[in-house]
């Protein structure tokens, strides 16, 4: 069955209260991915159905801490979402409206997609507070990081086409004194755009390693290009 | 840059409405930004702050898994269930789009429910027909003696109270018996649509009357 952009609006209050079928849950999501309006009014009802929770607030059971927190200790957190802005924006819906040859440090990208989204993610490149970090190494020739703190977005810029045999490129923080933190798993064939505001306020060290998959959660595979210092 | 930016259009409309604003400080005017900033920190894979925000939001989704599923046992399981999703998805949560209690509170209500109707899709429907003889559930519950008073309990069923009848039995069967709207329907032997407004309208103005309370 097929609703109509209004019908589909109307769903935001079930939607908030997990009410929906399955069938209609799915339906509703993938227009809610395209209606920024509808996002804000799920928002507002969920804010509501929280306040309609934390009236149900009770004290847990006391023995439930220890047991979340050592469950906790063996579950992998989802790494942020990396986006290739070639590969995003362009759908059914979506007529290409713009397209636009921007030379970033030698290398060519043709962007597609609606023009909203270009914009907004190649702001981080232009933002007043970016910076770049080069990370020279062997199999990363002039590969680029570039962060801006003030739209908590970065991007990796691949300065040259890259030969990456197998396995993925990985980007880490290095933090002092702490673990090094997951960035982003790319492939090194186009320009990929990072949400970092869950991540850090500002990188300390970056730096590249090549790994088998994008399933490792700590460096495996010998440095390939940084560290440097964001 | 000229293109359209949908997420600044978002926070202009927010800011409009001083109203819809201030339903954002109902949730916890104190801890919020600290809930936020302890969420973010769990985002970056801080135990530490896990362990904290476990003792913040952890009453929240124990009370909502408990109201939702009923049977203690299953209501802790969930509970953690819930609170294991909350560490492995922290990186979706963005201050910028709600608050880490909004955040939070969705991913148990949606655990309970799914719970709910695993467990008991089957069994409801083969009861509907008899359920349906029962008189209507009570609507507003007393607060059971475990449960934490708090100006919020207060202001929801205030709130709750201000709704017609009709409105407050789709929400509470909705919400806190887990109900999809098509059995809600079936329970109150209305029209799916019925269901659908008296829902939509009962939250506008649960939004608005916790609102204007704040």
């Amino acid at each position: 069955m097929t609703r109509s952009p209004k019908d589909l609006r109307d769903l935001a209050g079930l939607y908030a209260l997990d009410a929906l079928e399955p069938v209609e849950r799915d339906e509703f999501e993938r227009f809610l991915a395209t209606s920024p309006e509808t996002q804000a009014e799920v928002e507002e009802f969920r804010r509501t159905a929280t306040a309609l929770a934390g009236a149900e607030a009770a004290p847990p059971p006391a023995h439930l801490r220890q047991q979340v927190l050592e469950a906790t200790a063996t579950v992998r957190q989802e790494r942020p979402r990396v986006v290739a802005l070639t590969r995003r924006g362009v759908s059914a819906m979506t007529v290409a409206v713009a397209a636009a040859l921007v030379v970033i440090a030698g290398v060519a990208l043709v962007l597609t997609g609606r023009l909203g989204e270009a914009n907004d993610q190649l702001a981080v490149l232009e933002a007043s507070d970016a910076v770049w970090v080069a990370l020279d190494g062997e199999a990363t020739p002039n590969l680029r990081v570039v962060w801006s703190a003030s739209r908590g977005e970065a991007a990796v810029v691949p300065g040259a086409t890259p030969t990456l045999p197998e396995g993925v490129y990985a980007l880490w923080n290095l933090p002092t004194g702490g673990d090094p933190q997951a960035v982003a798993f790319f492939d090194g064939s186009e320009t990929v755009y990072i949400d970092t505001a869950a991540l850090f306020r500002e990188p300390e060290q970056l730096a590249i390693t090549i790994e088998p998959s994008a399933d490792v959660v700590a460096p495996t595979g010998p440095i390939v290009a940084g560290p440097a210092r964001a | 840059m000229g293109g359209p930016n949908p997420f600044r259009r978002l926070r202009r409309t927010r800011n409009m409405d001083p109203a819809r604003a201030e339903l954002r400080v109902v949730a916890d005017p104190t801890t919020a930004p600290a809930t936020d900033e302890l969420m973010q920190r769990v985002a970056r894979g801080d135990r530490a702050a896990f362990a904290r925000l476990y003792d913040e939001v952890m009453p929240l989704v124990y009370g909502i898994a408990r109201r939702v599923v009923r049977d203690p046992a299953q209501a802790e399981e969930v509970a953690q269930e819930a609170m294991i999703d909350v560490w492995r998805t922290a990186v979706r949560f963005s201050a910028e789009r709600g608050s880490a209690r909004t955040f939070v509170a969705t991913i148990a209500h949606r655990r309970a429910v799914d719970r709910v109707r695993s467990v008991e899709a089957s069994r409801r429907r083969d009861t509907a027909d008899a359920r349906l003889a029962d008189p209507p559930p009570a609507v507003v519950d007393e607060p059971e003696p475990a449960a934490i008073d708090s100006l919020e309990r207060h202001q929801v069923r205030e709130a709750l109270a201000a709704l017609t009848d009709t409105q407050r039995e789709a929400i509470v069967l909705a919400y806190y018996d887990g109900r999809t709207h098509a059995e809600v329907a079936a329970l109150l032997d209305v029209p799916l649509g019925t269901v659908k407004t008296r829902i939509r309208d009962g939250l506008i103005r649960l939004r608005d009357t916790m609102g204007v309370t704040a």
